[in-house]
């Protein structure tokens, strides 16, 4: 018996066919097919899919949707207002080339956190801290000046200053009325000195400081210049703070 | 040729699908060769269909896995489920014994080739059936499943050897009754 006579054997099986065992088929059917349907969960998923997104596509989800997110804003927004309303806010000007240019209100207690951060340097910014309200002061003093130069008459003034709701602060306009006379100036070269004499003793705390007092601008942080003036400004969303490191 | 591959090649995706249509399209297709399959290891007609049922139960289950090679791929795979299944419910049963009839058989020595034209397939197919369950077994994987003697015995859990002379005396007592039907036909007409 060789390999050939065995392959024709198997060639000759090959195609062989019986008729396959009566109602087989049905049987397999209903194993096969049935046992589906009657679990449901292949149903029941696709039927809660198909729910789910009708709903996703309905205007009842799209409107709780809105709503959701509306309530979500006004709860930022509340909780915003109150962090501002909680500290005391202060108007203040920055000269800039003879310009009143800009007015930010922003709390001023971004110091105390700097104090709390460096113990070490406690004295220092009790210094600086001094300084910041003198330097404040000065700042209001010298945009007053420049308003009053712009704004020769009052009622001029009022016009435009009123419709401007930077200018709304009343101690800008009590020194505007009253003429800010030239105790300024004394202030100026006081703070001056004092500047100078921190910069010698401490440039970086002084810059820093610097940076952190002048929150009207909310610098962003690293950025300033020699004289501890930060020169990249942004204006911040209400309650932001970003005196978290060096300045 | 190749309009039957693609249309092999359709009917797997639409099994795969689990496409009723589909699987009655198979069942039609291959049963009959299929129980000729089970038949080949199994003598009862019951037995033959509790196989034939559980192949396709097997089939339907892991047609995801089922890979397609070409034209015959398909019926190839079918066919390995049908022998393994066949051989497991043989297993189950405790049927298969590698022992039984070798002495009987061993005087048993015929070098003629009978002629396969002379016979039917049923013929075939009945002589094969009525092989001792060992050597049946183990002759059909290796002339049938073209396995080899390696591999019948991880199959069946036997020595290799014991495989090649279940082998050889199976075949040897075929040869027998291949000769022995010859001559009655031949008295015959």
């Amino acid at each position: 018996m060789n390999h050939k006579w065995l392959e024709r054997l198997r060639n000759q099986l090959k195609d062989h066919e019986e008729a396959p065992p009566q109602g087989l088929w049905q049987e397999l059917e209903k194993e096969l097919f049935k046992p589906a349907q009657k679990k449901g969960i292949v149903l029941y998923t696709e039927q809660v899919k198909r729910n789910m997104l009708l709903f996703y596509r309905s205007y009842e989800s799209r409107a709780a949707a809105f709503a959701g997110l509306l309530l979500a804003s006004l709860f930022v927004w509340t909780y915003v207002k109150q962090s501002n309303h909680s500290d005391k806010p202060q108007v203040a000007y920055q000269q800039s080339r003879g310009e009143a240019s800009r007015i930010i209100q922003a709390p001023l207690d971004s110091m105390n956190v700097l104090n709390q951060t460096s113990g070490r340097e406690l004295g220092t910014l009790s210094a600086m801290e001094s300084t910041i309200r003198m330097d404040s002061d000065l700042l209001k003093v010298e945009a007053a000046d420049s308003l009053k130069n712009q704004q020769p008459a009052f009622g001029n003034l009022k016009k435009s200053a009123f419709n401007d709701r930077r200018l709304m602060n009343p101690q800008v306009l009590v020194s505007q009325k009253l003429g800010i006379p030239t105790p300024a100036k004394l202030k100026i070269q006081e703070v001056q000195a004092k500047r100078r004499q921190l910069r010698s003793t401490g440039a970086e705390v002084l810059r820093r400081s610097a940076c952190c007092s002048n929150i009207n601008f909310r610098h962003e942080l690293g950025n300033s210049d020699a004289d501890g003036k930060c020169t990249s400004r942004h204006r911040p969303t209400p309650g932001e703070c970003t005196f978290s490191g060096s300045c | 040729m190749l309009k039957e591959e693609r249309q092999e090649r359709e009917l797997v995706d639409r099994l795969v699908l689990k496409e009723p249509s589909a699987w009655k399209e198979l069942y039609d297709a291959y049963a009959g060769n299929l129980s000729v399959v089970g038949s080949r290891y199994l003598r009862e007609k019951e037995d033959v269909r509790d196989i034939l049922q559980n192949s396709f139960i097997k089939m339907f289950h892991s047609m995801a896995s089922f890979e397609f090679r070409g034209k015959g791929s398909l019926r190839a795979w079918m066919t390995q489920i049908m022998v393994h299944e066949s051989l497991k419910h043989l297993k189950q049963q405790a049927k298969l014994d590698f022992t039984t009839d070798v002495a009987e058989v061993a005087d048993f020595v015929s070098e003629e080739e009978p002629d396969l034209e002379l016979f039917t397939q049923k013929e075939l197919l009945g002589l094969i059936q009525s092989l001792p369950l060992g050597y049946r077994t183990v002759f059909n994987l290796y002339v049938f499943e073209q396995k080899s003697h390696k591999e019948i015995a991880m199959l069946l859990g036997i020595k290799e050897s014991s495989s090649a002379s279940q082998y050889h005396r199976a075949k040897q007592v075929l040869m027998d009754k291949l000769t022995e039907l010859k001559t009655l036909k031949l008295d015959a007409t």
